[in-house]
């Protein structure tokens, strides 16, 4: 017999906490925070969550977003930090993306990983993320219009230093 | 679809697909927290990653008594917290529920205590969280209506002898609105405050002041008896906005304050880091970070600058103050290959530490192997209780003291164990004390007497700590001797004598009984 839990786990566990990579930009946070979402599914039981995916999603960027506050107030308390140089910041274009994702608000991050990397609908992240429908489409623009300013300007900026 | 839209979706799929390839630590279910209901609780909100997970489990679930039942035994030179006198056993922790969920369903709340400022607890209640009035109104509510059965063993509930008055089914005694840092907690009480004598009434008021100021921004507790501008606890009036550090009853609070050294170690790696309460002496957090230098010299000290100042939290749990302790030669290593992560956190939530934090000085790890040189710590804590620094060797540890019994405190002295030798054959009744503490004083003199009851000085001298004329405080463990044969009551005077005219400095006075 499969264990659902286990199914859950392994079809959504690889694809949340690449999500919440991006969204975080936190490996380890990420993590952290992708395991919590599943306990606190599990704690929930199954059968109180209609789309599992997006609930992981829901919960988990919530708890990344909630740590990485958390952890800029510690940050600020001992030095002001140079910007991180993770490993994604040296591949070309889709580090590009990837960092510039990083720079949008919590809210327009959400929304742009729910759209295109989870591929739910306008409904389903206006009923999952609680934002209003009709906003989801100029939120999604609007994140995507800064995405497409500030890759441009990391490729300016590197051309420049080269 | 527009141009427009089509461009969006362009570049929205290649963040999908930049996404897709980005590399992680696919943990296998076997080994996530959901499979393992024991290490789902003991991890709960620890930004750990799955690799460490068997290292945190173990010093979570097992807390603060897991590295204090380790300290204790490493630092054989201070004694055991009963054997201190005039204070109380070590008081229980809170038994952690595991079956509420932890950030929702428990209130923190502070007990009194025999001698010592009050501890704080998590007990399972539904804090109403809709307002800084709300939550203390839910805080002061559960103490009053606590049954005798929910207090932890070694600890005083005297607000549980508070009946505030009820009209119908609603309680209507107890009002509270918070302006600023200040929290005004109106109390009407039919049948009075129920305390009896200066003992009872300064841990009431101690339990309430610091019960109100657990709110964060809430710094000063103002209370009074309804309809009046004051309150007044059997003999105590309480008229003035009080602070936590207004009633612990140190002689000195802690001022914003800073203590550093140069250090000698050069780089050392972290070997551990660790906090016990209550272990050392009671009533004192110890936080200790171990580290290994990267080359042997004799004596090494680490370079560090530790500050005390008030907690910029602004959600409840974290404490109000905090040591911040930077340490620009501690190298932080992380295993190849795996992520560095920002600020682990451990949950130590026993009076004075609440938590313990670490991050890195600095952005970038100068090694390929992923080891940070350059690290932060941060002791969260419930107050400003008189704090230390010291330097202990094999292994080097810098070790950070907070509080202690409270008369055996001052700014410059600190007795965690003074302790008569039972009787031997040289004496016929005891002719030692040992004494175990440690001083900031000059040229490392401390200096004791003993008095009799009548104030006569029996017996004097000095010794000396381990470090003088320092920053760093120095550590002492040794004995006094009193006259053969005598018994009695006794108080013992332990000071700096002032290097300027010889005055007494920072007197610390132990009352001791000799059989």
């Amino acid at each position: 017999m499969t264990d659902p839990w286990r199914e859950l786990y392994e079809r959504e566990y690889p694809r949340l906490l690449r999500a919440l990579v991006a969204l975080g930009r936190d490996p380890a946070a990420a993590e952290d925070a992708a395991q919590e979402a599943f306990v606190k599914a599990h704690r929930t039981g199954l059968d109180r969550i209609e789309k599992p995916a997006a609930w992981l999603l829901v919960v988990g960027s919530r708890e990344v977003f909630r740590r990485a506050r958390r952890s800029r107030r510690e940050l600020e308390l001992w030095a002001s930090l140079p910007e991180r140089h993770d490993e994604i910041d040296t591949v070309a274009d889709r580090a590009d993306l990837l960092a510039a994702l990083g720079e949008l608000s919590e809210r327009q991050r959400t929304v742009v990983v729910a759209r295109y990397f989870y591929g739910l609908s306008y409904d389903e992240i206006a009923s999952h993320f609680d934002i209003k429908s009709g906003t989801v489409g100029a939120t999604l623009h609007q994140a995507i219009e800064r995405l497409r300013q500030i890759q441009l300007a990391g490729r300016l900026a590197r051309g420049v230093m080269r | 679809m527009s141009d427009e839209r089509r461009d969006d979706e362009i570049l929205g799929r290649a963040l999908g697909r930049a996404i897709e390839t980005l590399h992680v630590n696919e943990t296998p279910y076997e080994r996530s927290r959901m499979a393992s209901p024991a290490e789902r609780r003991a991890l709960f909100g620890l930004p750990q990653v799955a690799a460490t997970i068997a290292v945190v489990v173990l010093a979570v679930a097992l807390g603060a008594w897991f590295n204090s039942v380790r300290e204790a035994r490493e630092v054989p030179a201070v004694g055991s917290p009963t054997a201190v006198p005039g204070t109380t056993a070590p008081a229980a922790v809170a038994t952690p529920v595991a079956s509420i969920d932890p950030n929702r369903d428990r209130i923190w709340v502070y007990f009194a205590r025999d001698s010592l400022p009050p501890v704080g607890v998590y007990l399972q209640g539904i804090l109403d969280d809709s307002s800084s009035e709300g939550r203390t109104t839910s805080r002061l509510s559960l103490l009053m209506g606590l049954q005798p059965s929910r207090v932890p063993a070694g600890l005083l509930n005297p607000l549980g002898s508070v009946s505030p008055a009820v009209n119908g089914s609603r309680q209507t005694g107890l009002g509270v609105h918070t302006s600023g840092d200040k929290a005004f907690v109106e109390f009407d009480l039919p049948t009075g405050w129920g305390a009896h004598g200066s003992a009872q009434s300064l841990a009431l008021l101690q339990q309430i002041v610091y019960t109100i100021t657990e709110e964060p921004g809430i710094n000063y507790a103002v209370i009074t008896d309804k309809g009046r501008q004051s309150a007044t606890i059997d003999q105590l009036v309480v008229d003035k906005p009080l602070s936590r550090e207004d009633v612990f009853g140190y002689a000195n609070a802690a001022k914003p304050d800073k203590i550093e050294d140069g250090g000698t170690a050069g780089l050392a790696d972290i070997v551990d880091w660790r906090a016990s309460v209550d272990q050392v002496a009671p009533g004192l957090g110890r936080f200790v970070v171990e580290l290994k230098p990267q080359t042997a010299t004799t004596r090494p000290t680490p370079r560090f600058t530790a500050v005390l100042q008030p907690s910029r939290e602004t959600t409840p749990g974290h404490g109000k103050w905090t040591i911040l302790i930077s340490m620009p030669d501690a190298v932080w290593n992380q295993p190849p290959g795996e992520a560095f992560h920002c600020c682990p956190l451990k949950v130590v939530e026993k009076t004075p530490i609440r938590e313990l934090t670490a991050g890195p000085l600095t952005g970038d790890p100068p090694t390929g192997n992923g080891a940070y040189r350059g690290v932060g710590f941060g002791i969260n804590l419930d107050d400003a209780r008189p704090w230390r620094a010291f330097v202990l060797q094999d292994p080097l540890r810098l070790v950070i003291d907070v509080g202690g019994t409270a008369p055996n405190v001052s700014d410059r002295i600190a007795i965690y164990r003074a302790q008569p030798v039972p009787a031997t054959p040289v004496c016929s009744t005891t002719c030692d004390i040992q004494l175990s503490g440690a001083a900031r004083v000059f040229e490392a003199n401390v200096v004791w007497r003993v008095k009799d009851s009548a104030g006569k000085v029996i017996a004097n001298g000095h010794f000396l700590a381990s470090v003088g004329s320092s920053a760093l405080w120095g550590t002492f463990d040794t004995d006094v001797q009193v006259p053969p044969r005598f018994t009695g009551n006794v108080t013992l005077e332990v000071y700096e004598a002032s290097p300027k005219d010889g005055s007494e400095q920072g007197l610390v006075q132990i009352p001791l009984v000799i059989r």
